[in-house]
């Protein structure tokens, strides 16, 4: 037993760092990996084989064509158009109907309010893909399958289930605010725009960010909803028909890489940005509940 | 006016959203704070979903063309021997995800709130797998476990135990950084003066860690346990690109083939997919219990943990 506290403190935290250290190069390992076989070309100046069983890359095989290519042959700029655009509008959409439903449950007392909190909230476990015939086919009946609109009307539609975090957040400012601005003479849009919206500041912010991420890494509402058009792609699908699709395989497969390295960097910079308000909103929906 | 006003609110301090003054906006505006999201929700999401719902007891090929065949479409999923195994696959699955994730993730949370320096880097590099799409995540480590196993002359699409495992690494990775987050918020609340007099009443750090330090944040714990059972059942994009159900097998029973890393959600998309007449009904009815079984596990863990909850 060793007697000295101070001792025994330094080795405690010696042990932490070094565990840390090495999850720390555990968790970082992919990312580094992916960037270095996105630099990945065929030194002879030809399309690199898409098998390649070398855990990483030989300095000579590194190269910028992976890039050029990426954005002068393929569609890749135009898909990567489409997402922004679909994550932009599907961002204001879903904050402002996450922000009125949870401002309705958490300020608003009616007859139905406890009923409906239940209901959104199993029907907010309800896997995607369980309506994705029905979805389609009513998009088709409407017109809209295989376009963008119909694409940000399916991702905004459910947005306001969301309202969990919101809520627990929106009930943690106090009730007297709001009374004091109504004896003041503000009236009930007044109290939520000048009271509220800014009290509710970084959860707004989070929730900007988790609805403009999400568009860019789904997948499965774009394979049903594009299926072969491949100009409304977005970047998760057109990725996903690089790397798969037989047709593409061969030719584009390179690009697989490169393409996944451009995509991450808007949202990572976004994020390292942003990362004090995005953790405030984890840990404000984790803690309420 | 205003004077007599304030006096009335305080002499209802507790009822005060309740009050007339507050209740006679609230009701005339509440509609119109409820109405955007109706209207999108309706033709978006309760329309697929009733819709979804009615197809399960339909033999249809396309909605126009539907025929109601009872329950037949769910006595067909119940005697799919390949839907029975994804189910126990799934459910095996999660129960291993969601204790390590759950153990890992409050590990590192631990060992990050223990006063050491660099919070922030260690944070953002466990976080940092959250922000990139699963389809593109599982085909990545697709690509690294067959660098790995490459050199040992095998692949992840050679054994189930491979793509069983593979995929829990890489759920894993993705996770841990998320819950690892709400744990930090979590033991960041637990009072000081808490553990410094159970240090006063001689207990060791373990016994401060089981006594004082879990059953506060049970909070934390329900949900990061509800978060990573509901992930784990309902995950499809990793599935998919990691190892897309392979390897296959024969099954002895019935002659087809069995995609023996197939999960749940998988299955019910393959069967979409698949061109025989009852196909889509039995999908749909496939989907229809899923859901059934995701919400149910959902609420019944959130209310079995609920009562562990230490209140402050």
């Amino acid at each position: 037993m060793i007697k000295s506290y101070k001792l025994r403190r330094t080795l405690a935290n010696t042990a932490i760092y070094i565990l840390l250290a090495i999850l720390g190069i555990i968790w970082i390992f992919p990312l580094i990996w992916l960037v270095l076989h996105s630099f990945r070309i065929d030194p002879n100046g030809g399309i690199p084989a898409a098998e390649y069983n070398h855990l990483f890359p030989s300095l000579d095989v590194l190269g910028f064509d992976n890039y050029v290519g990426l954005f002068t042959e393929t569609k890749f700029l135009r898909w990567f158009g489409n997402t922004f655009f679909i994550a932009v509008c599907c961002c204001i959409i879903s904050t402002i109907s996450v922000l009125v439903v949870a401002y309705a449950f958490s300020r608003l007392r009616f007859k139905a309010r406890k009923p409906l909190i239940n209901v959104g909230m199993i029907m907010g476990m309800f896997p995607g893909f369980m309506t994705m015939i029905a979805l389609y086919l009513i998009l088709k009946m409407m017109g809209l399958d295989q376009t963008l609109v119909g694409l940000i009307l399916c991702y905004s539609a459910g947005s306001g289930l969301g309202y969990l975090v919101m809520k627990g957040f929106l009930d943690t400012i106090p009730h007297a605010l709001d009374e004091a601005a109504t004896i003041d003479g503000a009236n009930k849009f007044q109290v939520f725009y000048k009271i509220i919206l800014p009290m509710a500041k970084p959860m707004i912010i989070y929730q900007v960010l988790t609805s403009f991420i999400s568009p860019w890494c789904d997948f499965i509402l774009v394979n049903i909803i594009m299926r072969e058009n491949v100009d409304n792609y977005t970047v998760a699908k057109g990725l996903w028909s690089w790397a798969v699709d037989t047709e593409y395989r061969n030719d584009y497969y390179r690009y697989f890489l490169s393409g996944s390295v451009v995509v991450s960097i808007p949202i990572t910079a976004l994020f390292l940005y942003m990362q004090k308000y995005y953790v405030s909103g984890v840990t404000a929906g984790g803690v309420k509940g | 006016m205003e004077k007599t006003k304030k006096k009335k609110k305080k002499s209802h301090s507790s009822a005060a959203v309740n009050s007339k003054l507050l209740r006679r906006p609230i009701k005339r505006f509440c509609w119109i704070f409820i109405l955007p999201m109706v209207a999108a929700f309706c033709v978006g999401f309760v329309w697929p979903f009733c819709h979804g719902m009615f197809l399960s007891f339909c033999k249809f090929t396309t909605t126009s063309k539907w025929e109601w065949i009872g329950f037949k479409n769910f006595e067909r999923a119940f005697n799919d021997s390949q839907f029975m195994y994804s189910f126990g696959y799934t459910a095996i699955w999660t129960i291993v995800s969601v204790i390590l994730i759950n153990v890992i993730a409050f590990a590192v949370a631990y060992a990050l709130t223990q006063n050491i320096k660099g919070t922030n880097i260690f944070r953002t590099v466990f976080f940092m797998p959250n922000l990139i799409g699963g389809i593109v995540l599982g085909y990545i480590w697709s690509m690294i476990f067959d660098g790995i196993l490459g050199a040992y002359g095998t692949s992840i699409l050679m054994d189930t135990k491979f793509g069983f495992w593979g995929l829990i690494i890489l759920m894993l990775w993705q996770q841990v950084g998320y819950m690892m987050i709400i744990y930090v918020a979590g033991l960041q609340a637990v009072p000081e003066d808490m553990i410094e007099a159970a240090k006063i009443d001689g207990a060791s750090s373990w016994q401060t860690l089981t006594r004082i330090t879990i059953p506060n944040v049970m909070p934390s714990i329900t949900i990061c346990t509800f978060l990573s059972l509901t992930n784990g059942f309902k995950l499809f994009d990793q599935n998919l690109a990691l190892t897309g159900g392979q390897p296959f097998t024969i099954d002895k029973a019935t002659g087809g083939s069995m995609h023996t890393t197939e999960m749940i959600a998988l299955n019910i998309y393959n069967t979409f997919t698949e061109s025989g007449k009852y196909a889509k009904g039995t999908a749909q009815a496939k989907a229809v219990l899923f859901f059934i079984l995701v919400a149910a596990i959902g609420l019944i863990q959130l209310r079995a943990t609920r009562k562990k909850e230490v209140q402050q």
